[in-house]
């Protein structure tokens, strides 16, 4: 049954974006395909918080899943409006990297949630590794409405302005039903992994 | 335009990386698993065949 969602989440997503493909060629807003990536690393960095202080009030183990799943998918999907935001700013401007507001803020964002990937792989004890991570998430997400902030506080030469409800909502409930996908395969992954850990134990009591 | 295609086509292959490498994750965490559970069945069935320990 739950595969079964999983295929159907994936089909969905599937067919949204293949029918944005149909008019990417009639819709310059395309351009602005940085927005539903990043906006659904938004949307993953609020899961992954909204899981970690889960986990520190509740221990429950699952919780410290789902966070460290919506973090990785996040961190893709961050990592993807970066580098398409790359490619624009170099057909705009000629150069690859601008230390605008609006990429200093993401490069910084990034930063924090790949340190919340390298503090995983650091502390080997599994109650201390799901608390320590789920403290550096609630930290790592002060920067998200900061990064939204700072566009709005230093507006970058040639910000480009656009109408919220032009923007292809498609794209965006695309890229949300991927992010869902990535996450809920990410978490059954992280199970799998407790699960073997404590088969493992098991295996070495015997 | 052609910037636009390239950077579509980078974001996607990122994408596409990622969704690699959970393919690859999930290959080797069924194949530890599995060798996990035998390890466990043989564990077991050697300690049933084990006499206990007479005083």
């Amino acid at each position: 049954m739950r595969e079964k969602r999983l295929y159907l989440l994936g089909v969905l997503a599937v067919a949204l974006m293949a029918y944005n493909l149909t008019e990417i060629a009639a819709r310059p807003l395309q351009a602005l395909f940085y927005i539903p990536l990043c906006g659904t690393a938004a949307l993953a960095a609020v899961t992954s918080l909204a899981a970690s202080i889960a986990f520190l009030r509740t221990r429950n183990f699952r919780f410290d899943s789902l966070a460290v799943a919506a973090t990785e998918a996040g961190l893709a999907f961050l990592a993807a409006g970066i580098v398409n935001a790359c490619f624009l700013i170099h057909a705009a401007a000629g150069k690859w990297w601008t230390w605008d507001s609006r990429l200093t803020a993401a490069l910084v964002c990034w930063l924090l949630y790949a340190t919340y990937l390298m503090l995983r792989h650091a502390v080997q004890e599994p109650t201390k590794r799901a608390a320590s991570t789920a403290v550096w998430s609630v930290f790592a997400f002060l920067d998200v409405p900061l990064a939204v902030v700072t566009i709005q506080w230093w507006k970058p030469a040639g910000h480009l302005r656009f109408d919220w409800t032009q923007l292809r909502f498609c794209n965006l409930a695309a890229m949300v039903l991927l992010g869902t996908l990535f996450t809920v395969v990410r978490m059954r992954q992280e199970e799998t992994r407790r699960e073997m850990d404590s088969l493992r134990r098991m295996t070495h009591a015997l | 335009m052609i910037a636009v295609t390239y950077g579509l086509i980078a974001a996607w292959a990122i994408l596409v990386g990622y969704v690699l490498t959970l393919v690859s994750r999930e290959k080797r965490l069924k194949r530890e698993l599995a060798s996990v559970k035998s390890m466990l069945e043989s564990g077991q069935a050697s300690s049933r065949a084990t006499p206990a320990p007479r005083d």
